[in-house]
Parts: structure tokens; C-alpha cells; sequence
């Protein structure tokens, strides 16, 4: 008999042969194509560039001009909006950044630099230079195609939000005139066609369309350089420059990083040797889909780091791996041949997503004890890992929906951090504190959470986007999975990844993927999480148990009038109305504090450890359950499996009886030893 | 020689007055009661909840944040006032305390122990305060002018630097803070044993001879300091691997907590009696022949144990600063 697992490597060898054999899209409807030739300059910190863009019109209506991200304009002065939402009011002279249009043509030599002009559709601000509008001679007609020539030079300014330059290093992003993405009409909702191209904002600044990218760097030959896309070519002008070209299919940006200190190092993930049978069998079963369909395939992973956190390596490598892997099952491969991953020089470089590209982040401290289990390299890696999937792969607008990328990231990540590294202390293990995924997002879900949206601009929140974005959105989506249960959200989750990969989702698109796969209405809980501004709490006020009273007076039974029915039979005074009763009635006062409603189960415990579970659906302000039972209610509790994750407070969703006062002892004891402590210091020194 | 003998003049300092020892503790807690009783009564919100019980085996933050979401504004309120107030408060009890401490050690006589404490207390609480207020000072402005420097350089490094230079500087910034907030604080202790032991009514002239002092018995100063640092360290280190092993979910067990806890807290005041006796010890062995100035009467000496303690509230009519002996007959002191 030939053991299981020979069969399962048989048909994985086998099914690896004629290729992926899944419903993946292994390409996006290419509409832009970019070759770029850039140097650095790198006592100066300047880019000089040349640019070939070629767009292709996706819509069925002429469009008569093109627009552009310029985005190191957002570091041009302090009245920008990206300086202006920051407050900016002093800044050293090496901190300002800008990108000048030398020349701008179209492929036939017709000048448009004078056809250029600054727009500023979010805020109207004037001084705001990151949007840029060309009027083209001729409009492009549905279907066609336009080729545009720039000439560009950039000053990179000190490195803030994953761009400028520090201690020498360079990290390149949002560098170069990019083109927004032409909506036609109906996508994502909209009416009619139009440009979608929003100025740079702090917390979003990314939507583009897909296209494929050729970009030659050209940098000191005694820098190394980590960049988007595979590495084609690299050659050595002679004097002392290098010029790297790399190239890269179904991306939407590009970024890069160069410096003298670096240091490489290239590692493999497999397919096969890095994911066992099992994890593609579990994979399998939950996704129900066969196992060749979830084969992935093998990854670079080039990890640019700098020579002091080479110690850190592993960590980071481990990272990248369970990032590849679980991602990679749950959603779908990785289609690119390469996963770079920057360990960035300097604050203000770290945690930020390109495609095949992220910059992770550590310091020294954390290679030594106990620091080296506050995981923030891992979470940072697998989070900007897991954007390739949401953000890389499926190109949500951030500018008006970052919740489906940050927000279903950081469920993802979550996800993948528990499965790596366990439920307990997946986040930090630090001098007895331990702090996991569903404990992080949870203290930042407070009541007063109830003036924003999760779904909303980026650049329009009073306070908390990063709530808004991430943290709301993650408990949505685990409390969605605690209802639906964990197979039916890994099919949501896959199915909308798969028909949204390559391109550009709007919210109700997941919510149509949501009900379909679910096979129910979920808008209700659509509406109100996503869309509304209410919060979720559900309270057990109140909880008594008594004798259920005997039956006194008059009663028709079997057409007679009897008295005090539930006296018949006594036989001594012990039996009378007043002895211990058979029966106790047990009420349970439960009620909803937050506006947002979900149908709860509310539990139970008798003295005698009986359970009976009741379910409410939760939407009028309050109700009182009751229950008849031979022995008394010791305690009850709402959600008692803690479904409604968005529920801020776990704490008023259970009572008892009778109170016990241990755990607030102990608690006091630990506040009194720590102030006693404290006062003996001031004793010292007073 | 001189620091092995006034460590063991601390220790046992520390057997003899075990009441002493045991009036520093229980000032400790009824202080620390002061904020610890209505945080009990916030916390007692945990008793009516299970959620709670995680709180038995594992501390749960969030647990503790989440029971604070709806009054924790009120909260945070009260307990910061409080909690500004109780330091204000435990200054101030702090300083009238060491002069009850240093008039105990200093003057070891069949006179009831709580009349002798609360009378050198009140004796010497305005100029110790006094001392407080001008030693802190001066300290605040040194140290905040050393941490802005060496902030600044650490900044201008951190710019060209790998990332491990600023960190290394960081440290040393830290190391130095300590290092001169510890010579401020043994200023101030010398400075209140001068004032004890020389009879000092002026602060300033407390200060400087404190200075020199410290200055001139660096080592056998700083010795004194890290032996009793280092013993209340290793009271911590058991506590927290009794704390380890020891499981707090029933009652009698969570009793046993409390009082291995309050058992540190003695202990912790038992260090801080020694330390207060191995300074004076030491002062007393290696303080210089001070000449008299003229033009102000230096009051007398009043640690002599030969010597009756004057009345209460007649200090310096015992003698002259000439009265001080050598070290051998310093060296019976207490």
C-alpha cells in the first residue's frame, strides 16, 4: 500500500508540471507601460530623469488629458496640504523635496509644458503642487493609446514618511510623475468617466493603474541597491557609477533604495520545501479547493539590510517566509519572482509597501534579551508583506477606501502572527507583559470611537485613521469570521482576492463577495460597522434568582376551583409554601449600550453546573430572560464565545451571583506594593 | 577600614531599632493606603465580572483598560491628583522622618523611643526641609542642564552616526544622570547628618561641609550607597522569584502575596535605617576638625552619646564645635 503522503508529493510533483491549475488571474489588463532612466546625484541628493509612458484608454469615452502624482511635491513648502495637515511650521533647509518637470512631449516631439497645470481637486489649496493636469492636443480615443516623454529632476529632502535620504542611504519613493487611473464609467460606482487623482495626503498616497515597469538606476558603484521587480542587467560605466535595470510585469509603482552600507542577502523560499503537506492539506479543506490549485511557487527573497541588524536576519527571514506561505494559501500564490525586503536606515523609513518591495524595520536593541520578543520586526514585515496581496495585487483607491487594504491587512496579519506565533504574547512578551493580536486592537475600541467611519476619505478624519482603517476594520472582520464561522470567511476572503486580483475594487465589491459566499444579507452588519459610526456593547445588568412563588389562591383545574393548587399533597409543615422550593426562577437583564446591533447568545451557569443558553437578536435596548431551573443561577454572561470582537468592553459582559473579590485583591495588592515602592524612593531621596 | 565599620555600625543600627524600622514601614503604607483604597474600591468593579478570572493566573491590560473605558477620564482625574498630592505629601512626611531617624540613631538613650523620634523630627523638619528645597534645586537645574546637552549631542551624533553610537550615548547620558543625581543625594544625606551631628543651624554651611565631605570620601561615600542599593536589589529579586512560583488564585494564597510584599516593604525600610546609620557612622569617622568661624555660634554636637540630649527645643547650649573628638572617640558613637 503506498503511504498518503507518497500519493500527496506525487500529485504535487505532478500537478506542478503543466503549470498552476487555479482560478488566479496571472495578469492585469495592462494599461500602463513605464520606462524610466534615472541618476542619482548623490551630493546633491537629486534624481535627473527621463521618462516613456505609454497609457492606454480603458474606457469608451475620448479622454483629452492625462494626470499626474507628483508627489515629492508634498515636501516642497509648509503650505502643501500633506505640510499643512502636519502642522508644519519650521523645518531645516535639507528638508524640502521637490520634482520639476523639465520638459514634458508626446512621442512625436509636440511640446506640452505649456498644457501643464497644478491641481488640487481634494482641497482646493493653490499651494498645493502634488497633482499635475496635461491637456493633450489631440484626445485619446476609446481603446488607444498615447505615448508621453518627461524629462524630470527631483530633490529628495531628509528622509520622512519612506522618502529622502539619511546618513547617506537613499530611499526612493513616490520619485517619479505617475499617472493616476482613468475610471471609466461604472467602476467602482462611478457615473460617468473620469480621472481618479488625489493629492498627497499623510496617511494615503496610493492608486494607480497596472501596468509593467523598466526602470535603469544608475547610482555609485560603491552603493548596493534594492528595488522593485527582478534585476536584469547591471553595468559599470567606468566611472565609478553602476547602472541597474529592473523590470516587473502587473505592478502599479516602483521604489527603490541605495546606499554604501548595505549589505544583500538573497534567500529562497520553496513551494515545497517551505510548506509542509499538512499546511496544503489544511489549506485545502478550508478553502475546499484541491490541492494543485494552492501550489506556490518559489519566491527570492532579497533582504537589504544594514550591517549592524545582520543578527536580526533570521527574524526577518522567518517573517517573509510565514508571510509567503500563509498568504499564499489563504489568498492566493505570489506571482512575482522576487520579495525584497529593506531594513531601512533612519526614522521615518520603515513600514511602508511597494510592490515586491517593503520596508520592514528594527533596531539594535531588540537582538538582546527581553527586547528581542517585542516581535515589532516580524509584525512589520508580515504586514507589509501582506500588502502585496491587498494594495499590490487587488488596487484599492487608499485615498478614499484604505480600510480595504490597510484594514483587511491587518486581519491578515493578525491571522498570520497567531499562526507563527502562537495566541498568547504574539505581539510582545516583555518583563512579564504579555500581549497578543486580539489584545492590541481591543484597547484601542473605545466607546468614544462614534465621530468617524471606517469607511471615508483618508485625509478626512477629525482623529484616529489609523483606528478607522486598521483597527476597526480587523475586529469587523474577526467578529464577521467568529459569526460565519472560519471556513466560509477563508472562502470570502480567497474569492474576492482571486476576482479582484490585478484590479480595482470598491467596498461594496467585497460586501457582494461577502453575501455570495456567506449566502445571506450581511448588510445589516455592513452597514453599521463599515458605513455607520455606532458602537457595539452589550451588557449583562442585572441577574437574580429566587423561589419560583407556589400558585396561592384560586385556580380552574380540570373544571373545578382549587385552592392554592401547588399546597395539595402536603404532608408537614415543611412542605408549606414557605419550605425550600423545587424550583428557582432565575432573570437575566441584558442590555445594549451602543447603537450598532448583533444577535448575541446569552449563558446560564446554574450552582449545580447546569447551562442553558438563550438567544437574543439583540436589537431592541434591553431584555430579561428567564429561567426556571431546580438550582440556583450562579452567573450569566453575553457572547459568552466573545463573537462581537467590536464590542468595547468584555468586561460588563458577564455577572455573578455572588461577587468574588480575589482577582481585585490581588490587583489592589500589586497597586499598593508599587506605590509603597515609589515612596520608600521618595524616603531615599526626601 | 573606615566604610567596613560604618557598614556594620548600619546593620546594626538596623537590629536596634527595629521599632524605627517598623514606624518607616507603617508611615510607607498608610501613605501608599492613602491612593491604594480608592483604587480598591474602582477595582472592585472586577468582582462581580469572570471576565475577571484571567486576572488570577495572568495581569491582563486589557482588562484593566477596558473597565476603565467609561469613568476613566473621572479616573485618571482623581488619580493623578492624588497621586500628585501623595508625593508632595510623602516629601514632606520623608523629611520630617529623617530627622526622627538621625536623632534616634544619634542619641540612643532610655528616653521613650517615639518621644525622642517626634521631638528630633519636629527639631529639624524646617531645616531639612530647607535642605530639600536648596539641594533639589540645584540638582534640577544640573541635571536639566545635562540632559539638554547631552541630548543635543546625542541628536547631532544620532544624524551621522550607526544607529549604535547614539544608543551607547544614551546610556552614558543615563549613567551620568544617575551618577550626579546620586552625588545631589548624598549631598543632601551629609548635609542633614552635619546638621545633626555638628549642630549646624545653617543650611548653607551644611551644604558646603556636606560637599566637601562627599567630594573628599568619594569612594567610601558612593560604597555606602551601592552596598544598601544593592542589598535592596536583592530583596526585589527574591520577591519577584517567590512572586514566580508563587500561584495567586485563593485567598490564602493572595494573602501570602500581600505579605511577602509588605515583608519587602520592611525590609526595604530596614536598608533605609542602615543606610541613614552607616552615613552617620561614616561621617562621624571621617569628618575633618572644623574651625570655628567667628561670628557665628555653632551649635553643639548632639549625636554624643555620652553626652545627656538636651531638652527638646534647646539645642546648642551643650558646648562648642571644639568638643569634637578624634576618630576613636567619634567611633563609639551610637
Amino acid at each position: 500500500m503506498i503511504k498518503p503522503k507518497i500519493i500527496f508529493l506525487a500529485v504535487l510533483a505532478a500537478s506542478c508540471l503543466p503549470g498552476f491549475a487555479d482560478k488566479l488571474p496571472d495578469r492585469a489588463e495592462k494599461a500602463v507601460d513605464y520606462q524610466i532612466k534615472v541618476r542619482l546625484d548623490v551630493k546633491a541628493k537629486q534624481l535627473n530623469g527621463q521618462e516613456r509612458i505609454t497609457w492606454r484608454n480603458p474606457s469608451q469615452n475620448s479622454v483629452g488629458d492625462l494626470w499626474f502624482h507628483l508627489y515629492l511635491n508634498a515636501f516642497k513648502n509648509s503650505r502643501s496640504t500633506f505640510n499643512k495637515s502636519r502642522r508644519l511650521v519650521s523645518a531645516k533647509d535639507s528638508s524640502w523635496g521637490w520634482v520639476d518637470i523639465v520638459s514634458m512631449t508626446l512621442e512625436n516631439g509636440t511640446d506640452l509644458t505649456k498644457a501643464m497645470t497644478f491641481e488640487q481637486p481634494d482641497d482646493g489649496n493653490r499651494d498645493d503642487q502634488t497633482v499635475l493636469r496635461v491637456g493633450l492636443p489631440q484626445p485619446v480615443p476609446p481603446g488607444g493609446e498615447v505615448t508621453v516623454r518627461l524629462v524630470f529632476r527631483a530633490q529628495l529632502p531628509d528622509l520622512r514618511v519612506r522618502t529622502g535620504h539619511a546618513k547617506g542611504t537613499f530611499m526612493v519613493a513616490q520619485w517619479f510623475p505617475k499617472l493616476g487611473v482613468y475610471e471609466p464609467a461604472g467602476m467602482r460606482g462611478r457615473e460617468t468617466g473620469g480621472w481618479n487623482c488625489h493629492q498627497f495626503h499623510p496617511n494615503s498616497e496610493f492608486y494607480a493603474d497596472f501596468g509593467r515597469y523598466s526602470v535603469e538606476m544608475t547610482v555609485p558603484s560603491s552603493f548596493r541597491l534594492g528595488a522593485t521587480g527582478r534585476l536584469r542587467s547591471k553595468r559599470d560605466n567606468g566611472k565609478g557609477e553602476s547602472t541597474y535595470l529592473h523590470e516587473e510585469d502587473n505592478i502599479h509603482d516602483f521604489a527603490w533604495t541605495a546606499g554604501p552600507d548595505y549589505v544583500l542577502v538573497k534567500r529562497k523560499f520553496s513551494g515545497r520545501a517551505d510548506v509542509t503537506g499538512q499546511e496544503y492539506r489544511q489549506a485545502s479543506e478550508l478553502l475546499d479547493r484541491p490541492v494543485d490549485e494552492l501550489l506556490l511557487s518559489d519566491v527570492e527573497m532579497i533582504f537589504v539590510m544594514q550591517p549592524g541588524h545582520l543578527d536580526q536576519l533570521p527574524r526577518y527571514e522567518g517573517a517573509a517566509k510565514l508571510a509567503l506561505k500563509w498568504y499564499g494559501l489563504w489568498y492566493g500564490r505570489y506571482p512575482y519572482q522576487t520579495l525584497t525586503v529593506v531594513d531601512p536606515v533612519g526614522q521615518g523609513g520603515g513600514g511602508m509597501e511597494y510592490p515586491t518591495l517593503i520596508t520592514a524595520g528594527t533596531t539594535a536593541l531588540f537582538a538582546y534579551r527581553p527586547f528581542d520578543r517585542i516581535r515589532f520586526p516580524e509584525m512589520v514585515t508580515v504586514h507589509e508583506a501582506g500588502h502585496e496581496w491587498w494594495y499590490g495585487m487587488v488596487g484599492n483607491n487608499e485615498f478614499e477606501e484604505a480600510w480595504l487594504d490597510e484594514g483587511i491587512n491587518s486581519y491578515s496579519t493578525g491571522r498570520v502572527m497567531e499562526k507563527g506565533y502562537g495566541k498568547r504574547g504574539t505581539m510582545i512578551q516583555f518583563l512579564g507583559l504579555d500581549l497578543n493580536e486580539l489584545d492590541t486592537i481591543r484597547m484601542q475600541n473605545f466607546p468614544s470611537r462614534v465621530y468617524d467611519k471606517s469607511l471615508q476619505p483618508a485625509w478626512s478624519y477629525q482623529s484616529g485613521y489609523s483606528f478607522y482603517s486598521y483597527t476597526k476594520p480587523e475586529l469587523m472582520l474577526r467578529t464577521l469570521e467568529n459569526y460565519l464561522g472560519q471556513r466560509t470567511m477563508a472562502r470570502i476572503m480567497r474569492t474576492f482576492h482571486e476576482r479582484w486580483r490585478f484590479k480595482h475594487p470598491a467596498s461594496q465589491d467585497f460586501i457582494a463577495v461577502a453575501n455570495e459566499i456567506a449566502g445571506r444579507d450581511l448588510n445589516w452588519f455592513f452597514d453599521q460597522a463599515l458605513k455607520g459610526t455606532g458602537i457595539y456593547d452589550y451588557e449583562i445588568a442585572g441577574v437574580s434568582t429566587y423561589p419560583v412563588p407556589k400558585r396561592l389562591g384560586l385556580f380552574d383545574e380540570k373544571g373545578k376551583k382549587v385552592l392554592n393548587p401547588d399546597k395539595k399533597g402536603e404532608k408537614s409543615p415543611k412542605d408549606s409554601p414557605s419550605s425550600k422550593p423545587e424550583v428557582y426562577r432565575s432573570d437575566v437583564l441584558v442590555q445594549r449600550n451602543g447603537e450598532a446591533q448583533f444577535p448575541i447568545d446569552v449563558l446560564l451557569v446554574f450552582e449545580d453546573g447546569h447551562q442553558v443558553v438563550k438567544h437574543w437578536d439583540g436589537k431592541s435596548r434591553w431584555t430579561r430572560l428567564s429561567v426556571d431551573y431546580k438550582s440556583r443561577l450562579a452567573r450569566a454572561e453575553a457572547d459568552p464565545n466573545r463573537q462581537i470582537e467590536l464590542d468595547v468592553n468584555w468586561a460588563n459582559n458577564s455577572r455573578r451571583m455572588s461577587s468574588d473579590s480575589r482577582p481585585a485583591v490581588k490587583l489592589a495588592s500589586h497597586v499598593l506594593y508599587w506605590l509603597q515602592g515609589m515612596l520608600a524612593f521618595i524616603g531615599l531621596v526626601a | 577600614m573606615h566604610t567596613a565599620q560604618a557598614l556594620k555600625k548600619g546593620l546594626d543600627d538596623i537590629r536596634a531599632n527595629k521599632r524605627v524600622v517598623l514606624l518607616l514601614w507603617l508611615t510607607n503604607l498608610i501613605l501608599a493606603l492613602a491612593l491604594a483604597l480608592p483604587l480598591l474600591g474602582w477595582l472592585d468593579k472586577l468582582s462581580d465580572t469572570s471576565e475577571a478570572d484571567v486576572m488570577l493566573e495572568q495581569f491582563s491590560l486589557r482588562l484593566l483598560v477596558e473597565i476603565g473605558y467609561y469613568d476613566f477620564s473621572a479616573l485618571w482625574r482623581l488619580a493623578s491628583r492624588l497621586f500628585v498630592w501623595l508625593i508632595l505629601a510623602a516629601s514632606l512626611v520623608s523629611t520630617f522622618m529623617s530627622g526622627g531617624v538621625l536623632t534616634v540613631l544619634a542619641n540612643p538613650s532610655e528616653e521613650p523611643l517615639l518621644e525622642r523620634f517626634f521631638a528630633g523630627a519636629g527639631r529639624y523638619f524646617l531645616r531639612f526641609l530647607g535642605l530639600l528645597v536648596g539641594v533639589g534645586t540645584c540638582a534640577m537645574v544640573v541635571l536639566s542642564g545635562l540632559n539638554l546637552l547631552m541630548g543635543a549631542i546625542v541628536a547631532k551624533v544620532s544624524e551621522s552616526s550607526s544607529e549604535v553610537t547614539p544608543l551607547i550615548l544614551g546610556l552614558f547620558q543615563t549613567v551620568l544622570s544617575i551618577l550626579v543625581g546620586s552625588v545631589f543625594l548624598l549631598v543632601l544625606h551629609y548635609a542633614r547628618i552635619a546638621t545633626v551631628a555638628d549642630g549646624l543651624s545653617s543650611i548653607i554651611k551644611a551644604v558646603l561641609r556636606s560637599l566637601a565631605f562627599v567630594f573628599r570620601n568619594f569612594l567610601r561615600t558612593f560604597a555606602l550607597l551601592i552596598f544598601f542599593a544593592a542589598a535592596g536589589g536583592l530583596v526585589y529579586l527574591a520577591y519577584w522569584m517567590i512572586r514566580g512560583v508563587l500561584p495567586t488564585t485563593s485567598w490564602l494564597l493572595i494573602l501570602a502575596l500581600i505579605a511577602v510584599q509588605q515583608a519587602v516593604t520592611v525590609a526595604r525600610s530596614a536598608l533605609q535605617l542602615g543606610l541613614v546609620g552607616a552615613e552617620m557612622q561614616l561621617y562621624v569617622l571621617r569628618r575633618p576638625k572644623v574651625e570655628k568661624i567667628s561670628g557665628e555660634p555653632e551649635r553643639q554636637p548632639e549625636l554624643m552619646a555620652e553626652v545627656a540630649d538636651p531638652e527638646p527645643g534647646t539645642e546648642g547650649t551643650q558646648g562648642t564645635q571644639g568638643t569634637e573628638g578624634t576618630e576613636e572617640t567619634q567611633g563609639t558613637l551610637g
